[in-house]
């Protein structure tokens, strides 16, 4: 695991230089240490972020610690007189200032511990240097009540400790921190160790790894390392902190995301247009051919930006988004591809299986109809999506099914206030308690009207059987047709239009008068046709009517009230 | 999983139960709490938290047993509300540790929970100063 572990910095002190002793520290080579520390958090910015995944997973762990530390180098560079305290008091004041991010915070307290103690002595040995170093990992522990071990803070707290210990053998600052460097890098490379994470993903600490950096670059200093005027000089290209994609996601500072393209006059110059751009929004990209200038902006006054533009030629493909929206851009596509409905007062879910039956379902005025039933019971999130993609104030959802109904009851909590169940447990009793629905009406008396107007069906299923079983005192065997009424077996037979029949007979009561009859996918028309010419010989008092319902599994529904 | 989100904090207020097809999940606000009092605490310059009823003027910091009372959860409509009642140490960069603080709990409770984080309200209740004598580490065992 060790050797994957990515570990850079090593070999930097190798070079092999001739370099003396160092006993003391004046101001001046302080800020040299600084600038020498901020120049290798420069050069190995890119590599420190990438090694961010702790706290937040953000990569901005070295652009951070680079900008705290520029921002410390800046202001001591503002010094006038070179001695220590006025040095120590601007770094704390920089770096306090400068602090940005989780590891520039920590930075920033580091910086603070070890210039407590250099503000308030006339030079630096090593001595001194030692105790800066114990107070900087003093304070920087201090500002965290639960520390976080395989971070900076172990890197900086281990090398602290050598520092002690290298203390006793040398008075020489550059050895201390030769060594306090070298075992940085080990605490670095066992950071994987301490924390889990880090070696999930495979890397070192990236604020550790930027401690290592910045001792590198004090390292360097004490070794009498130069670094090449323009290199410091090179403008540090830090952009400011984007705040809103990190918080404010939710905040849209423009609202609407304009694109056209300005066709002008070959020597048009655009550059006035486009610093005026930069007023009216942000998230601007431009790109410019003689005479053509396409744009795109994010502004919230797509109008105005329209205007000037004009003041320069003509204007084609012209796009205007409102980016407030996008998120509901799916719902909205739905609903415009189902069809353009204005917010009705009551919609209508229902769960169906079966051509025919979704025609009927269609035609009483079912807005949504979600596939479902007997073996396949539509999930809970598919039972929301329809809720979601229908535009009602109230929104009734027909069941259809016994199990399908508790998952409805499940919407019924979660979309307080709009939706309502109605309890409807076979498909027949949906389309009977639809007969109820009378758009005038509120939707309470509604709801009543179907619970009631549901109660008058009775409904006759006929199916075959799938295994041999003995039910209700039937000795049933595979391939059987079997006549179901109120979920109970009643007649067992081998003729489907016979078991109809029978069926028919054990629940026929003589209040009822309509007879319906809904034949599934596997039953033909002429069959069907046939079948409701034996019912109405059998039944002559009573209506019958024929409908497709094209239901899988079941020959006949059969409704009877 | 952004189904679930819509799904649970679009149209649930104050429910933090969503839906599989085999049956819910509920996170109470309690343990979302703990999560996000312990994210909080892990954040550098963050000492302490503080209870947040101290509209009577005490600003004590919590144990650690009850760190909870330093957060207030609220579940809105677009995700959950969190509301954090910290002391910092004192000297570092205040909005910077408060901006730490938002994108560590966002972060840690997006992460663990599964749930959007909609807002994260850092209340600074109290800076601590430091304790002199304290030293952190035995440096002379060495």
């Amino acid at each position: 695991m060790g050797n994957k572990i990515k570990r850079r910095g090593e070999g930097t002190l190798s070079m092999g230089r001739d370099v003396m002793k160092v006993d003391t520290i004046d101001g001046l080579l302080l800020i040299k240490l600084f600038e020498l520390a901020t120049y290798q958090l420069k050069i190995h910015r890119e590599e420190i972020d990438l090694l961010n995944v702790f706290p937040v997973p953000d990569g901005d762990t070295g652009t951070n610690m680079l900008y705290t530390l520029q921002f410390t180098l800046n202001e001591l560079k503002k010094q006038k007189n070179n001695n220590l305290r006025s040095i120590a008091e601007l770094a704390i004041r920089g770096s306090l200032m400068g602090a940005r991010g989780n590891s520039g915070v920590i930075l920033s307290q580091i910086i603070r511990g070890f210039c407590e103690v250099i503000r308030d002595v006339e030079y630096i040995d090593a001595d001194v240097w030692i105790k800066s170093w114990q107070n900087a990992t003093k304070v920087a522990y201090g500002a965290v009540l639960n520390p976080t071990e395989g971070t900076i803070l172990t890197v900086l707290r281990e090398g602290a400790k050598e520092a002690v210990i290298a203390g006793r053998e040398s008075s020489d600052i550059r050895e201390i921190t030769r060594r306090m460097l070298e075992r940085g890098k080990v605490a670095l490379s066992n950071t994987p160790n301490l924390l889990p994470i880090l070696k999930e993903a495979k890397v070192v600490d990236a604020g550790g790894q930027g401690l290592v950096y910045f001792w590198t670059g004090f390292y360097n200093g004490l070794c009498g390392v130069e670094i090449g005027e323009e290199e410091i000089k090179e403008p540090l290209e830090i952009r400011e902190r984007p705040e809103k994609e990190v918080l404010e996601s939710y905040v849209l500072t423009y609202q609407y995301c304009t694109e056209f393209i300005i066709n002008s006059e070959e020597n048009v110059e655009f550059s006035f247009f486009k610093q005026w751009l930069e007023s009216q929004g942000d998230s601007i990209i431009t790109s410019e051919v003689p005479g053509l200038l396409k744009v795109h902006i994010h502004t919230n006054h797509p109008g105005s930006v329209l205007e000037k533009a004009m003041e320069l030629g003509t204007l084609s493909r012209i796009k205007i988004d409102n980016m407030a929206e996008q998120h509901q851009e799916r719902l909205r596509e739905e609903i415009e591809s189902d069809t353009i409905t204005s917010l009705k007062e009551i919609g209508f879910v229902a769960v169906s299986w079966g051509e025919g039956l979704e025609d009927i379902f269609k035609s009483l005025g079912v807005d949504v109809i979600v596939n479902g039933g007997q073996t396949l019971n539509p999930s809970v999130e598919t039972l929301s999506d329809a809720v979601e993609k229908l535009r009602a104030k109230k929104i009734f959802i027909l069941p259809n099914n016994k199990n399908v109904f508790l998952a409805a009851k499940q919407l019924e909590n979660i979309y307080k206030d709009k939706v309502v169940v109605i309890p409807t447990k076979h498909v027949l009793e949906g389309i009977r308690a639809l007969y109820e629905f009378n758009p005038k009406n509120d939707w309470k008396i509604v709801k009543e009207k179907m619970e009631a107007g549901m109660k008058k069906i009775k409904i006759v299923e006929v199916t075959r059987a799938i295994k041999d079983s003995t039910i209700n005192g039937f000795n049933i065997s595979e391939g059987d047709i079997i006549g179901i009424s109120d979920d109970k077996i009643k007649v067992v037979g081998k003729n489907i239009e016979e078991v109809c029949l029978n069926t028919l007979d054990a629940i026929l009561e003589k209040d009822k008068e309509v007879i319906s009859v809904f034949y599934g996918e596997k039953v033909s028309k002429e069959e069907a046709e046939n079948m409701v010419k034996r019912i109405h010989e059998k039944y002559p008092d009573f209506e019958t009517e024929l409908k497709y319902g094209g239901q899988p599994f079941y020959f006949y529904y059969i409704g009877v009230e | 999983m952004s189904w679930l989100q819509d799904f649970i904090f679009r149209h649930s207020k104050g429910k933090q139960r969503y839906f599989t097809g085999v049956g819910w999940v509920e996170i109470s606000e309690s343990a979302i709490a703990t999560l996000a009092s312990l994210a909080t605490l892990q954040s550098y310059g963050v000492v302490g938290m503080a209870s947040r009823s101290i509209a009577d003027g005490i600003s004590e910091l919590l144990r650690l047993e009850e760190i909870n009372k330093g957060v207030q959860i609220e579940l809105v409509e677009e995700g959950i509300k969190v509301d954090l009642y910290i002391i910092v140490a004192y000297g570092v960069k205040i909005p910077e540790v408060a901006h730490n603080v938002m994108e560590r709990v966002k972060w840690n409770l997006e992460k663990t929970t599964g749930l959007a984080v909609q807002t994260v309200n850092v209340n600074i209740w109290g800076i601590r100063l430091r304790e002199e004598e304290k030293e952190p580490f035995q440096w002379e065992e060495m």
